[in-house]
């Protein structure tokens, strides 16, 4: 290789590192964030690294939102793509991290834990969730992949002198284990049978193949992974088992963030890598023979059906969480599998709202564990009502909107998926997943039945002003607010749609 | 011609050893037993990366697993406590299910692979793959390298500050 | 014969991976034949004399162990992934030395927190008797007094 082509090599790595701000400045951040955590002795250590993991997660929000608005571009010699779809998520997994680490500060459940090791690993998370959500070429989705995977691990089995937590650890690592496993056999078939591992690759040369019935298994493997990291059945089982054990904060994260970054991966792949773009129409195709969009349709309908049935049985209310957590990844496959840009649309959309609601109830059920110790059982939630009416509020707020009543944000994100699957013709699965937010309404109103239940004889503890407790009230407000004024997000949602079809021209002129 | 079927006998014999010490490691009794009997199954696959003609990933596979990841296997083993004794076996009542399963599983890619038309592809020379290897990981796949030591890195943190004795400092 | 190669030119690492598992074997047939059996109690001990051996030899290793061997796994990768830059690093020059400056630079702040957080350092195992200043019963002060004041 002679030195001309270093120099290349050299200038387009300048010109990737201009679109890669808010990844760096995370991985820089990680990294100061260790050393800080080995030189700071002091009482106020917890203080000093939660305000510094806060402001490098912020830091990162703030790098991302000039890219909103940056035309689709390939860097990293096209492992990556900054669009307006990718950059969307990536600040939506920001504020989930901005959010998440307000109310780790004062965790009773964290509190006996190194603290500079939480962060590092939270940072870590939100990191491989940014990269996973941009990558379009295999190795930098399966790298990326492990990373969200063992960051995960390592965190829902933080709390290491907690049972609980370590036996959901260890269920979430054989799961992801043998789900990456699956994943990573199909890519080496997809890789042997079109000789490239990019995406765009992929698409361009599958029509000119013979697809034969092996294609079908193949797919199925490549969904082991998919479904996996967006906790859909039939990978779902760790997902219950995890949230319950995991701290509070880590739990709401988990809900949230890697969901955000599995769907966009989902996105990435089926729509870039399996389908063809129709400019006429905004719609995605998908190449005949794969027969992806019926798989996931039938994925989509056991999963909510799965999780709306399960949550009714629960008793623990972080369990119920974790099973409308599933039921919902159903709703969100539904967008997906249009293949329209309307669907795309209606996913992000989704991805805020569900942030917004779920990381609500998580947090309230953190507010609830900083003034009283059984926080995890529903049936003690009797008499919430009259000891902490403003978390009762806001707790209902939540769950309606989960369940989808309007004016919260919930409903229109659901009106917006329902719109976006029987525009697309899957009318059946509309219907499905409307009678499913029916029996939804089951479970998430018995909360709210439980809490305005009047026990007597209980005392009203001392009202103290936790970080949580202030998150709760503002994603309270938000969750009604957003309901009502949802125009903003909606119209950045459908700037930020107007994505994927530019996508493999710079690859085209590199001459791969 | 001979030496064609000295090959094939050889990858015959490497498969017996790699399958047959693959079945030891899931079946034993033992679990020591069983993580030695994973060297050599992990020697046979590292043995397969060289009939691929992929030289480093046999020598990486030689060098990460045989040399890291086993040792790891064995010193997880040797300090849990009393889990040596133990019989380790599932219980019986998984195993119809599960061959079950292993059959399906089998039958379905087997059919799987003969329903792709490999046989019109010719098998790639044999060369020396550290040098292509290293001028794609510097130029094109420059951000996993990269990426990968801050994945390592995050790794090795989470897994001190669970594998520690001591809950805080 | 330049970059170029066949299967066989394996051939020398397998007759030597073959050797060193039939020398082991060997060895081991080749003594068994050889050395004489002289069947008493006595050669069946561990020792001819000295203690005999309490439990089984599979005892519960140091947790610290574990920990270094986890240690040393991340920086097996990463050495394994420096192989490929050292044979072509004369192609890329600074560049190439940047980019494996920066990989090295990230993982010495693995390094750094192992240290720090003394993962690499060994504990030994907690002494039986206890540290520090020794009460001495009161009987035995008095004769020692008595002994210095002769």
């Amino acid at each position: 290789m002679e030195g001309g082509t270093v120099t290349a090599i050299v200038r387009a790595t300048q010109a990737s590192l201009r679109l890669f701000g808010p990844e760096a400045w995370l991985t820089v951040g990680l990294l100061v964030l260790l050393v800080l955590d080995l030189v700071w002795r002091d009482v106020r250590k917890r203080f000093v690294l939660s305000g510094t993991a806060f402001g490098i997660a912020l830091g990162a929000i703030i790098l991302a939102i000039p890219l909103l608005s940056h035309a689709p571009t390939e860097i990293f010699s096209g492992l990556l793509v900054v669009d307006p779809f990718g950059t969307y998520l990536k600040i939506v997994i920001g504020v989930a991290t901005l959010l998440t680490i307000l109310v780790s500060v004062r965790n009773r459940e964290l509190a006996d834990y190194p603290v500079g090791e939480y962060y590092v690993l939270l940072l870590g998370l939100q990191l491989a969730c940014m990269l996973l959500v941009g990558a379009v070429h295999f190795v930098m989705i399966m790298l990326a992949l492990e990373m969200v995977s063992v960051s995960s691990y390592l965190l829902v089995a933080y709390r290491k002198v907690h049972s609980p937590s370590i036996e959901a650890g260890l269920k979430y690592i054989v799961f992801g284990a043998a789900a990456t496993g699956a994943m990573l056999y199909a890519v080496s078939w997809i890789y042997g049978l079109t000789g490239t591992l990019y995406l765009s690759e992929v698409a361009r040369r599958l029509p000119t193949m013979t697809i034969s019935p092996g294609w079908l298994v193949v797919m199925l493997l490549l969904s082991a992974g998919l479904t996996f990291k967006i906790a859909a059945v039939p990978f779902h089982f760790w997902a219950p088992d995890a949230y319950q054990g995991a701290a509070t904060p880590v739990a709401a994260f988990l809900t949230v963030a890697p969901k955000a970054a599995g769907f966009a991966m989902l996105v990435r792949i089926f729509y870039h890598g399996f389908s063809i773009y129709r400019p006429e129409a905004e719609t995605w195709e998908a190449i005949p023979g794969l027969g992806w969009p019926l798989f996931l349709s039938v994925v989509a309908a056991v999963t909510m059906t799965w999780g709306n049935t399960v949550a009714l049985w629960q008793k623990n209310i972080k369990r119920m969480l974790a099973y409308s957590s599933i039921s919902h990844a159903g709703y969100m496959l539904m967008a997906v599998l249009t293949g329209t840009r309307e669907g795309l649309q209606a996913l992000l959309f989704y991805v805020v709202a569900y942030m917004v609601m779920n990381m609500g109830a998580f947090f309230t059920v953190l507010a609830l564990s900083d003034v009283t110790d059984q926080y995890e059982d529903i049936a003690a939630y009797q008499g919430l009502a009259a000891r902490f009416p403003e978390l009762t509020w806001v707790m209902a707020f939540f769950l309606l909107s989960l369940a989808g009543i309007p004016p919260f944000i919930g409903f229109f994100g659901k009106f917006f998926l329902f719109a976006a699957a029987i525009r697309g013709g899957w009318a059946w699965l509309a219907v499905l997943a409307v009678l499913n937010s029916v029996v939804s309404l089951f479970y998430y109103v018995y909360v709210i039945k439980n809490m305005v239940i009047e026990r007597p004889g209980e005392f009203r503890p001392v009202f103290s002003w936790s970080p949580a407790y202030r998150a709760v009230l503002v994603l309270g407000v938000a969750v009604l607010v957003l309901g009502i004024l949802f125009s903003p997000i909606y119209g950045w949602t459908a700037r930020s749609s107007y994505v994927v079809e530019t996508f493999g021209m710079a690859l085209r002129a590199m001459g791969k | 011609m001979v030496d064609v079927w000295l090959e094939r006998i050889l990858f015959y014999g490497l498969a017996l050893v790699t399958v047959g010490s693959a079945l030891v490691v899931t079946f034993g009794r033992n679990l020591v037993r069983s993580a030695f009997a994973l060297f050599f199954t992990l020697m046979g696959m590292a043995a397969m990366f060289v009939y691929l003609a992929a030289d480093f990933v046999a020598l990486v596979h030689i060098l990460v697993y045989i040399g890291g990841i086993l040792v790891l296997i064995l010193f997880g083993i040797w300090l849990t406590h009393r889990v040596i004794d133990l019989d380790i076996r599932a219980g019986r009542i998984q195993l119809i299910p599960g061959l079950i399963l292993g059959l399906v599983l089998m039958g379905l890619l087997g059919l799987t692979i003969r329903s792709f038309n490999l046989a019109a592809r010719t098998p790639a020379p044999y060369r020396a793959t550290a040098s292509g290897i290293g001028r794609l990981l510097l130029s094109t796949y420059l951000l996993p390298f990269e990426i990968a030591s801050v994945a390592l890195v995050v790794a090795l943190v989470g897994a001190i500050v669970i594998g520690r004795r001591e809950t805080s400092r | 014969m330049q970059d170029s190669y066949a299967l066989w030119m394996y051939l020398p690492g397998l007759i030597l991976f073959i050797g060193g598992v039939a020398f082991v074997i060997l060895n081991v047939v080749l003594s068994h034949l050889i050395h004489p059996h002289v069947r008493t109690h006595e050669k069946y001990l561990a020792y001819e004399c000295g203690e005999d051996p309490i439990g089984g030899a599979w005892i519960q290793f140091n947790h610290r162990f574990y920990l270094l061997a986890l240690a040393f796994v991340v920086f097996d990768v990463e050495v394994v992934l420096l192989f490929p830059w050292v044979v072509v690093f004369r192609e890329f020059g600074w560049f190439g030395f940047i980019e494996v400056l920066v990989f090295i630079a990230v993982l010495l702040f693995g390094l750094a927190y192992a240290w720090r957080k003394e993962a690499l350092v060994w504990d030994k195992p907690q002494p039986m008797y206890q540290a520090g200043p020794v009460t001495v019963p009161a009987v035995a002060q008095e004769v020692r007094t008595d002994g210095a004041s002769s």
